[in-house]
């Protein structure tokens, strides 16, 4: 399931758009923290070991220590018990007592409470001594008591009694359950939960210098000294308090892993420990292990007591150990972390902002292209990656320019020619003459003029009406603006004579259709308008390597040089010349057109010109 | 963390300038909180709730207690407050068992380490007769925290009509005390709380009969009563002073004889109520055996595990039996005329050795202001009884420490055990009568054989009159004990 709701997450952020200083910010992260995080990982880990063997030393001494302390504290209940066994007193209060006067055993009870007293050092923290047989408990009175009835049952007299007069030690036990007291339970009695060291007596007298044994008539009497079970831990405690950490936990248990006491109330008077250690471990040795308790690596450090047997456990987490090294680490990654974070920010921020400016300086450019201004060129001085972008950017701006030109600009004016020859065509003022002109000659009966006269106009609106090709062949062209020449001088009445001079090789050339005829027209209508003579226009052509040059050129009346300018910009009356020079020069470029050369009175030379073969 | 480390930085400034501040005015602080114990009398609490500074270098004072484990631990938390309190007074304390104390106290004088300060018990007033303690009475000159008027008139240790050991410093009394369940499965009713309807002792001895009971289920008035398998007694008792004098005395009868130059216990009136007393072991067979008892746990656990209905003991069992949890109760003595117990305890006493008076002054009050501490007033609410008369006198004092409502305090503790002490008390036989520790051990010896039923009451303790009457050197009051 989890998984599921992480792609989905990972779903989301994948549509989100980041903005090139955070992604610049993420790498930074990624490639400063990353490695920052391994290399501390790295050291931690080598510190950890590196201190845990430093502190196996030191927790070995330490439960060392707090052995040899319990050791003494103990040690001296050996002698204790021995003393007790030659203690003549001791010898002849037994003897002399009889057990079946309670006055007697009163009085010797209160000798033996001294005596049992008088070994007890003062500062000695057992909780009670006593000298137990099967028919009095001497001792202490207020103290515990031990049922007579299940006494010699128990653990702890089974075991003093096979350790014939060897000082044994009982782990921590439950009072209740050890003489199988059921009315009442451990937590209702002071000595709840006892270990002691028990002993059997064999009390002699060696004072006279013989060994006088007692007789008697019972089992011998056992020796029991009871420590409380918090006496023991409070050592722990104490001597824990010293430590370097504070959560080491302290623990005393048998060789058999029964708990005696421990710091850790995990562990009760019931638990039982194992470990592989604890197997087949000889009297004075010490070690340590690592174990995992709890699911945490634990330093274990043991030592056994020459006393007891016991052995004193330290366990300590490794964790805590390297505590303080481990926050300190922790502390300096994330200072580290944080300015690395801030850098991160700030050199991310710094270089977005680079190649930022690197591209919003251009963009207006880019914009400017985008509103219309196609051809822009971006300036551009850096010679890095972007230069190279920028030169691939303007190219494309002129590739553009160049691409719009011919789809759109060329389509235009493609229209506006044929809008021009249209208008040549049914230019209804010339229509008009022609028509009205006709119609004189048809009054005047002259058929055959008439018949000449109406062919060549059906002829050239034949022509005109041709749609298609831009170009066509100079002869068709010629062929037309002869018969155009013919109407005109019928309309004119033969005020002027044409000449047509063009060599037979360049008929079959193409050329702009009709691009004669707004020359042709501009001469007769305004060049021998006011002339008196006669007008004589004369067409010819000549091909060079490289171009042909058409000349229109007449005797008229000649125009000034304000008007020839007129002409060629569109302005004025007469824009039939002015477009044939466009659409010459947009069909074979800028290095051809019409040239006019004129002089007022005496005529004027109009030069085409246009490129060889096309 | 940074926010703790502010918070722990702030604490630290705080407890820095609260401390400097209090250095500038030691002498003044002190001088104050001595003016106020002066007008006030509730001086006591006050004096410590506001915590004092000493001026002068910090100084170590020993002090040494015996007691139980409830004791000790009190004691050392006493300790401890005691030493927030004063920072600059060390207090080194040093528990030793009862058996051992006064053999190692005599050790330490020896040694010339003489404690500042100690518990004590009836050999106080030799020490206050050889001059090792300081008289009380000095002490308390100028005092008012410690003006004799405020303590209970009985509770005095004098060494002579001049010269004092000091108050008790936490009573104790004999006490009835019971466990109600064994009651209730006998059908018997419960121990009178109060003196008028007290038992007479044929009526307490006729309920311990009902009470004991043999294996098979028998009480002790059954003419088949097995008498050698009791599973239940109907009392134990402990076979001391403590516990029979009160009966001597309200039978007329007395430690000492009337003109107090021997022993007055093998007197009739005396001797009878030993006499009752063992006759419940050896004639009813309501009572453990010395034997018998020697393998049973002692009273109050006997009590817990149903083995015995009633004790007479000391009132500081109070607290194992609040601690076994079970249902306990207690009762009036059974004297049904006219009623004479006391309040018994030990003094704390000053050694003239010591050379921090004023500080041990200090502790001194400390431990016996029953309001000094949490740790000494659960002391007060458990075992002890206060000594200062206020406690008994004035209600809410009196419910400080003595209401049914404390968890070691069982319904009718006022009446059976505050009021009756309070009103029929007289000094206690340990604290009035000279030599008592060394007549009592006599005494005791002999009792044994009363006890086992060898002898009966008035020969054992006539014989032993010849012995005591050579001990016997009156009363520290002047009247007969």
């Amino acid at each position: 399931m989890r998984w599921k709701v992480f792609i989905r997450q990972f779903k989301i952020r994948k549509k989100i758009h980041l903005k090139l200083q955070t992604q610049l910010l993420i790498v930074f992260l990624f490639m400063s923290i990353l490695p920052l995080l391994f290399a501390s990982l790295f050291i931690y880990k080598n510190i950890v070991q590196v201190i845990t063997e430093r502190s196996e030393n030191y927790f070995v001494q330490s439960v060392q220590k707090n052995s040899a302390i319990i050791d003494e504290e103990l040690t001296y209940l050996e002698e204790f018990s021995k003393k007790l066994n030659i203690d003549t007193r001791l010898f002849e209060i037994f003897d002399n007592m009889d057990i079946t006067n309670e006055v007697s055993l009163k009085i010797a009870n209160k000798r033996i409470t001294a005596i049992l007293n008088g070994y007890k050092p003062w500062s000695s923290n057992i909780y009670s001594v006593h000298l137990v047989t099967p028919y009095y408990r001497f001792g202490e009175e207020d103290k515990n008591f031990y049922p007579i009835d299940t006494f010699y049952n128990s653990g702890v007299a089974k075991a003093a009694l096979e350790a014939k007069g060897l000082l044994v030690w009982i782990p921590t036990y439950s009072y209740t359950n050890m003489y199988g007291i059921n009315n009442l339970s451990d937590n209702q009695i002071e000595y709840g939960t006892l270990f002691s060291a028990v002993c059997e007596m064999n009390i002699c007298d060696v004072s006279s210098g013989r060994v006088r044994r007692l007789k008697m008539n019972f089992e011998n009497p056992i020796l029991v000294i009871n420590f409380r079970e918090d006496y023991l831990l409070s050592l722990l405690k104490e001597y824990g308090k010293k430590d370097l950490i504070n959560d080491v936990q302290y623990m005393v248990i048998s060789k058999y892993g029964d708990v005696i006491c421990s710091t850790n109330p995990q562990y009760g008077i019931n638990h039982k420990y194992s470990a592989e250690w604890l197997d087949n471990l000889p009297k004075s040795e010490y070690g340590y292990s690592i174990e995992n308790i709890d699911y945490k690596k634990s330093l274990i450090t043991y030592s056994v007591s020459d006393v007891t047997d016991w052995i004193v456990v330290a366990t300590v987490p490794v964790q805590s150990l390297v505590r303080e090294i481990s926050n300190n680490i922790r502390q300096y990654i994330i200072i580290i972390m944080i300015i690395l974070f801030l850098l991160s920010i700030f050199f991310s921020y710094i270089i977005s902002n680079i190649i930022n400016n690197k591209v919003y300086h251009t963009l207006t450019v880019i914009k400017d292209i985008g509103g219309g201004n196609i051809g822009r060129v971006i300036q551009y001085d850096d010679k890095d990656e972007f230069a190279f972008f920028y030169a691939k950017l303007n190219e494309m701006s002129l590739n553009l320019k160049n691409l719009i030109y011919e789809n759109y600009e060329v389509k235009i004016q493609q229209r506006d020619f044929e809008i021009i020859i249209l208008n040549i065509q049914l230019n209804p003022h010339f229509l008009y003459n022609t028509l009205n002109i006709i119609n004189w000659i048809c009054l005047s009966g002259d058929t055959d003029k008439t018949s000449n006269m109406i062919v060549n106009l059906s002829r050239m609106l034949q022509y005109t009406s041709q749609n298609g090709n831009q170009l066509v062949p100079l002869g068709d062209d010629i062929d037309w603006l002869r018969r155009y020449v013919y109407i005109m001088q019928m309309r004119y009445e033969n005020r002027f004579e044409i000449k047509i001079n063009i060599p037979e090789e360049l008929l079959k050339t193409k050329v702009p259709k009709l691009f004669l005829q707004p020359l042709v027209e501009n001469t007769i209508v305004h060049g021998f308008k006011k002339l008196q003579r006669k007008g004589i226009l004369e067409i010819s052509a000549e091909c060079t390597d490289k171009e042909r040059i058409f000349t229109v050129e007449d005797n008229g009346c000649g125009m000034t040089q304000q008007r020839v300018n007129d002409i060629l910009k569109f302005k004025g009356d007469s824009i039939g010349i002015a477009n044939t020079d466009k659409r010459i020069k947009m069909i074979y470029g800028e290095n051809y057109g019409i040239n006019i050369h004129t002089q007022l009175e005496e005529g004027t030379l109009i030069i085409v010109k246009i490129p060889k073969y096309c | 963390m940074k926010m703790k480390k502010s918070k722990i930085t702030a604490l630290i400034l705080a407890v820095a300038l609260v401390m400097s501040g209090c250095s500038s005015s030691d002498d003044k602080t002190q001088q104050t909180t001595d003016t106020t114990a002066q007008t006030s009398t509730n001086t006591v609490t006050e004096a410590t709730t506001v915590p004092k500074t000493t001026s002068g270098d910090p100084v170590e004072i020993t002090f040494t207690y015996w007691g139980s484990g409830a004791e000790k631990e009190a004691i050392e938390a006493s300790i401890a407050t005691f030493e927030d309190a004063y920072p600059n007074i060390k207090v080194k304390g040093m528990h030793i068992p009862s058996e051992d104390f006064l053999t190692k106290l005599n050790a330490m004088i020896a040694a010339g380490e003489t404690p500042d300060i100690s518990y004590s018990a009836s050999w106080k007033c030799q020490f206050g007769e050889d001059g090792l303690i300081y008289n009380f009475f000095d002490l308390a000159k100028g005092d008012p925290d410690l003006s004799v008027d405020k303590y209970l008139d009985t509770c005095w240790w004098n060494w002579s009509p001049t010269e004092s050991a000091g108050p008790i410093m936490a009573n104790v009394t004999t006490s009835l005390m019971y466990n109600a369940d064994m009651f209730k499965e006998a059908n018997v009713d419960l121990p009178p709380t109060t003196v008028d309807s007290a038992w007479s002792w044929e009526e307490f001895v006729d309920v311990a009969q009902q009470l004991t009971i043999d294996s098979s289920g028998r009480n002790a008035k059954d003419p088949n009563f097995d008498s050698n398998n009791i599973s239940q007694y109907g009392i134990m008792f402990s076979p001391n002073w403590n516990v029979y004098m009160p009966f001597v005395y309200s039978n007329g009868g007395g430690y000492l004889n009337e003109d107090m130059t021997g022993l007055g216990l093998n007197d009739p009136a005396a001797a009878k109520v030993i006499q009752n007393f063992a006759d419940l072991i050896n004639v009813y067979h309501v009572a453990p055996t010395a034997i018998q008892s020697n393998s049973m746990p002692a009273a109050a656990t006997a009590l817990a595990s149903k083995q015995a209905a009633m004790y007479i003991d000391g009132s500081w069992n109070h607290l194992d039996l609040s601690k076994a949890g079970i249902n306990w109760g207690v009762g009036v003595l059974p004297i049904n005329q006219n009623y004479t117990t006391f309040l018994d305890g030990g003094s704390l006493i000053v050694f003239k050795a010591t050379e921090h008076l004023k500080e041990t002054m200090l502790l001194y009050k400390w431990i016996t202001n029953p309001e000094s501490s949490a740790e000494i007033t659960e002391m007060f609410r458990t075992i002890w009884l206060p000594v200062q008369k206020e406690y008994y006198t004035d209600a809410k004092k009196l419910d400080f420490w003595a209401s049914e409502d404390l968890p070691a305090r069982p319904t009718g503790f006022k009446d059976a055990v505050v009021l009756s002490t309070y009103e029929n008390q007289v000094i206690a036989t340990e604290i009035d009568v000279k030599n008592f520790n060394e007549i009592n051990t006599l005494v005791n010896s002999s009792l044994d054989q009363v006890w086992s039923g060898d002898k009966t009451a008035e020969e054992a303790m006539t014989e032993v009159k010849d012995q005591v009457d050579s001990l016997v050197d009156g009363t520290y009051s002047g009247n007969r004990s």
